[in-house]
């Protein structure tokens, strides 16, 4: 099962934790705001994927599948 | 341990719905009661000094999860139900009126504002904590004149960064003549200070408030100043006054032990709970969203006997006119504090803080990317047991 991923740029608060364990998915622009690369990444990410979402501080993060 | 069959969790912010989560994630599949006092689903609170006033989101872009979430993690959620009493001895909890058993209990009942102490007019001052004073703050900014602010911490700086950012004429008002992120240290803080002066925040300090009417205040040393809003952000207090009786060591907030454990089976997360750190043995509450997050995720594994031998430091954000300001680690107590990217006089740069040689913390002006490529070093040599942010 493959997860997709959805992110709120307007709620990114540019903290940096997905990007810091989920760096394979996740980086930041310039203002750190969350830049997602890889939109439905394969099953060997999933569970740094689920603990950035869970880490976000804003919420910014969600997850389907 | 016997098994955990039922969690009850009191307090229904990011702490106790994440606890909430992890649970479930874990795969845990016995009851979850997560109980609120307020009446609206679990809302996120930072958005509340800052896109809630000044960007206008709606109240419902805050909520964290809808009824169909909760209810597909199979978490009873009672709105609108304060707790009022415990007994460990008896495992039970009183939510209201009525006593409720619990196999544990995970307390996250938060932080209540420091009211001002009692002075004419003190109906006229709000607070800024939950959703309801934010809405009715937002509400009260779309016809207010001239704004007063009362309090030299980061949450007076981000109301008189949002009221400036809506136009509105804005005093801030605080005892300490200081005003800024305190924590972060001097130099984080003379900048803060110098940023609001920048953008025109008239600043009263060194003075208190005497008293409040419709349109204008009075301060301590009769300096009249004209407001029709006044917001009080002068700290915050842990709500443990229902905890009186229950034996809990609740001297500012729930003593827990690194693990969020306050007694047998009964834990405390977020920014009501004070951890003892495992490398300094103090304990001390972390007002910090992260903080509440990480801790939710070692207390989900301890209740159910899987600990998780992870560390928080409480990482911290704000954005001030515009600014985005990322801090991790301790930085109060630096011997030396030093730009390891930009420059500490320009707009961007990030800062390292030490004690002895030893890396204590962090600070990211306008850098957020580099801050979080700092961090990334540092946590590589902690694993190494040599730093700690």
């Amino acid at each position: 099962m493959s997860l997709s991923i959805l992110v709120n740029t307007s709620a990114c608060v540019g903290a940096g934790q997905c990007a810091l364990v989920a760096g394979e998915v996740f980086e930041q622009d310039d203002d750190g705001i969350v830049v997602l690369l890889e939109e439905s990444p394969g099953g060997s990410q999933e569970s740094s994927v689920r603990r950035a979402a869970s880490l976000c501080p804003a919420r910014a993060i969600e997850l389907r599948g | 341990m016997a098994e955990t069959r039922s969690v009850v969790v009191v307090g229904a912010g990011i702490a106790g719905l994440a606890t909430s989560e992890n649970l479930r994630a874990r795969g845990f599949v016995g009851t979850i009661t997560l109980v609120g006092e307020e009446s609206h689903l679990p809302y996120n609170r930072p958005p509340l000094s800052k896109q809630l006033l000044i960007d206008g989101w709606s109240p419902e872009r805050l909520l964290l999860a809808d009824a169909g979430r909760l209810d597909s993690l199979g978490i009873t959620y009672l709105p609108g139900v304060k707790a009022t009493g415990l007994d460990v001895a008896s495992r039970r909890v009183r939510l209201g009126a009525e006593w409720v058993g619990y196999g544990a209990l995970v307390i996250a009942t938060g932080l209540s504002p420091r009211q001002v102490p009692g002075i004419p007019g003190e109906e006229h001052v709000r607070v800024l904590r939950t959703l309801d004073d934010g809405i009715g703050l937002a509400d009260a900014l779309r016809r207010a004149e001239r704004v007063m602010v009362l309090g030299g911490g980061i949450l007076a700086c981000e109301l008189a960064s949002a009221t400036r950012k809506l136009g509105l004429p804005t005093t801030l008002v605080a005892r300490h003549t200081e005003v800024g992120p305190r924590s972060l240290g001097s130099a984080v803080t003379e900048r803060t200070h110098r940023l609001l002066l920048d953008h025109d925040v008239q600043f009263l300090t060194g003075r208190e408030l005497a008293s409040v009417g419709r349109t204008s205040t009075v301060l301590s040393d009769g300096t009249r100043v004209d407001a029709d809003v006044v917001v009080a952000a002068i700290g915050a207090v842990p709500n443990t006054s229902w905890l009186a009786r229950s034996g809990l060591d609740v001297e500012d907030g729930i003593l827990c032990d690194h693990r969020g454990m306050a007694s047998p089976d009964v834990y405390a997360v977020g920014d009501v709970a004070r951890w003892r750190s495992p490398v300094t043995g103090i304990a001390r509450r972390l007002e910090s969203q992260s903080s509440a997050i990480d801790q939710a995720e070692i207390v989900a594994g301890a209740v159910l006997g899987d600990p998780m031998p992870q560390r928080s430091y409480p990482l911290f954000w704000t954005e001030l006119f515009g600014n985005r300001i990322t801090a991790i680690g301790e930085c109060v107590a630096a011997e030396s504090v030093v730009a390891i990217a930009g420059d500490l006089d320009a707009d961007r740069f990030v800062a390292e803080y030490t004690v002895s040689g030893r890396r204590t913390g962090l600070v990211g002006w306008n850098m957020p990317r580099e801050f979080r490529q700092a961090r990334t070093l540092a946590l590589t040599e902690q694993t190494k047991g040599t730093v700690a942010a």
